[in-house]
This record gives C-alpha cells, structure tokens and sequence, in this order.
C-alpha cells in the first residue's frame, strides 16, 4: 500500500493537469512504475484513465496512439501487423510479460523517461512525436521530450508515422522478462544496396535512450552489406554508457558492437 | 473511499484506503488464492483477471478497479469441482510447492480463451511472467496442452 491522501479520477485533461499542478501529486496511469515509489512526501495520485485516451487511430500519414492504450494493443491491433513489417507488434512482445503488457500503457512508458525503457527506444526508431498538455497542448519530437526535462505535462498522445523502410529491434537481457541491459533500434531507408537514410537509437545504456548520429551518418551512402564491420567498430568507439548493477560501461560498449551487429544482418537479409 | 468491484460474478461494495493495491483488497476479503510473493510485478504468482485480461493485482490499485470485474482462482473451480487446468495440473504433477499454481491457472485460463490448441511455445512464451522455482516448467506445458485438449473435446 501506499500512503496517500487520495486518488482522483478527473474526466479532462485539462482538470488533471489543474490538480497535478498541486504539490506532491503523481499521474497513474497503468500502475506499474508508480505501484513502486516509495515517498514518503506522495499525498496524491490522478488516475488518467477516465480521459478517453485509449485509442488506436489510423490517418492518411500516420497512426495516433491514445496514452492510455495498453501495450497488448498494440500487439493485438491489426493494424501493426505490417506498419514496418510489424516493427512495432513484433519489437513490443519483446517487452516483460502478457500481465505487463496489459497493465502497462504508451503514456506511461514515455512519461517517466527510465533510461531501461524499451518502449522509448522503439518509437524513437520509429521516429514519433508525443502529444502533450501543459496548459496548453503541444507536439514534440518523442527525441526531444525525452532529452528535455518536461516538468508536470501530461502525455496525452503518440504519433507513429508509417514507417518508410527497414526497421529492426534487438535487446540483450538474460530473460527477455527482465529489463535489458542495451537495447537497439535501426531504421535504414535503402536506394537499391545503398543505405538512403538511417536512424540508430540506443537505450539501457544505462542512461536515457539516445539517436547515435555519428554511425547514422556514417552509414548513408554505403553498400547495406559492407558496412557492419566498421558499423560495429564505430558505434563501440562513439557511444556512451554507463555502469550498473547489470553490466559495466564497457561491456555495454561491447554489447553496442553486437546488436548493431545482429541488427544491420536483419536489415540486409 | 468507496469502490463497487463485481469480484468472481458477486459485487462487492467496500471501503478502501486511495493507496491500496487490490492484492491487499482480495486477501482481505477473504480471496486467499491471490498469493503475496514478489509485490514488484516480477513473479506473477498474485496474476488475476481484470474484464478476462490477467494482470498483477501486487501493482494495480484498487481504487483504479473500479466498476470493473475481478476474476480470482477462486473463480475458476465450480464449487470445489476443479477446472481441466487444474486437473491436469495434479495429473501431471505439474505442482510441487504450489505457490506459484493459482497466479499460473488465472493466465492459463487466459490463454486458452484466446487460443484454445496453443502449442508449447506459445504456452512458454504466454507463461514466462508466472515463475516456478520448482517444477522447471515442463510439467506446467504438458498439462496446459492436456487441459487444452480435453477443453475442445467436450
């Protein structure tokens, strides 16, 4: 249990965000971070889910994602069966287990940036942009939301363009229960053999997810098929991690080497 | 503050304090089946249904449950007749300590809802959230397939 003085269910957003502006108070949306915070300071928590944000919208362009949709959803939404040849459905199984992808929502696995997230990674590869309310609504880039520390905000949607090009997910945990120790994305947009656009992002450095544009650029402009090894070097050299309790800084360097490794042998197949 | 919770087809009216996680509420109203292990959504052995999905109730607060529908262990067995899953369970000695059995049944039945011949991938990879510290899981697969078969043939 934790000890707090209430929990609220406002029915806009625009009275959630009133209330979330009231010292010591937390939005909740799936349950799962905030179930896990000890504070003796939390007096109040604002349950998000009566805010109609639970929605899977396709446009001619792109998809909006409601924040409150779980991450089962997306999984079991047809839609995401060929978005990317089905980067998202297939990249999200990858993400705990069938009772946490039913508690676990879009909004809530980006607002609390956590440096492990893979949800984050993901749609960063994606290239997504977030949808926020902070007195008023606003668009960002999901890169840019997560680099910036956007205090108080609501995150009240996801935009997922439909993905031009190869997008791959790979992560290395020792379940693929447990949280990863790297994670990595690469979308590769190709002009015959040749690599037209590339977006490489990295997460569970341990720090926050992160676009590595040094190897980006690197690889634009080279054969798909010769450009893993020196891919691989590179990104060992550039990338910058950190030590915790799963694994050093140098092992995550290592680790880099590998998955981009795995990663760029899936795009070329 | 007050919730309305409709738990195993009876409603339930009660008071409950706004941090409360709905394993706390279970037990407390006498739903023992709901074990309490790892209270950090790790093991799975807490897993009930909310409206058919199974998730942790360790990490769902009870104030969020709301107007909705709660589905325990206790759910699953008709008055003291087990369920096929748990049948198979027993004939399989796919149990040992039993801890972790009610949190695995409440996902089985999940499962079999949503794919009623599931092979043993699918099994292990619909499973994987329930952890077993004894069996080694290769009973728990050959009784979901065994309940599963005996479920489509009735």
């Amino acid at each position: 249990m934790i000890n707090i003085k209430e929990y609220v269910k406002p029915d806009t957003v625009q009275s959630a965000y009133e209330i979330g502006q009231m010292p010591n108070s937390l939005y909740v949306s799936g349950g799962l971070m905030v179930s896990q915070i000890k504070s003796e300071r939390l007096e109040r928590l604002i349950d998000l889910k009566s805010l109609d944000l639970d929605y899977i919208r396709e446009e001619e362009n792109y998809f909006k994602i409601g924040a409150n949709t779980k991450l089962s959803s997306l999984i079991s939404h047809p839609a995401f069966s060929n978005l990317g040849k089905g980067f998202i459905k297939e990249s999200i199984k990858e993400i705990g287990s069938v009772q946490i992808r039913n508690m676990a929502t879009v909004g809530g696995s980006i607002a609390f940036r956590l440096g492990w997230s893979d949800v984050i990674t993901i749609f960063m590869t994606a290239g997504s942009q977030v949808e926020i309310y902070k007195g008023n609504f606003q668009r960002i880039n999901l890169e840019d939301f997560i680099s910036q520390k956007v205090k108080g905000a609501i995150v009240t949607e996801i935009t997922v363009p439909k993905i031009d090009g190869k997008c791959v997910f790979e992560k290395f945990a020792k379940s693929n229960f447990d949280i990863a120790t790297l994670n990595l994305g690469l979308r590769v947009s190709l002009d015959g053999k040749f690599v037209k656009e590339a977006r490489l992002v990295v997460g569970s450095r341990p720090m926050l997810s992160q676009r590595i544009r040094e190897v980006e650029e690197f690889m634009i402009g080279k054969e798909i098929d010769k450009v893993s090894n020196e891919a691989s070097e590179l990104i060992q050299k550039v990338i910058q991690t950190g030590t915790d309790i799963r694994a050093s800084a140098e092992y995550r360097k290592a680790l880099s080497g590998s998955l981009l490794l795995k990663a760029l042998r899936r795009v070329a197949q | 503050m007050r919730v309305n919770i409709k738990i195993n087809d009876k409603n339930h009216s009660i008071e409950i304090e706004p941090g409360e996680m709905l394993l706390e509420t279970l037990r407390r109203l006498g739903y023992k089946g709901v074990k309490h292990a790892c209270s950090t959504a790790s093991c799975g052995a807490c897993t009930v249904q909310i409206d058919g999905k199974p998730v942790l109730s360790c990490s769902t607060f009870t104030a969020a449950v709301d107007g909705h529908e709660v589905k325990t262990i206790e759910g699953f067995s008709n008055e003291g007749v087990l369920s096929e899953i748990q049948k198979a369970i027993l004939e399989e000695g796919a149990s040992q300590c039993g801890f972790c059995i009610p949190g695995l049944v409440v996902t089985a039945e999940a499962l079999l809802k949503e794919n009623p011949d599931p092979d043993q991938k699918e099994i292990i990879e619909y499973l994987k959230g329930n952890l077993c510290r004894c069996t080694g899981y290769e009973s728990q697969t050959r009784a979901i397939m065994k309940a599963a078969k005996a479920r489509r043939e009735r």
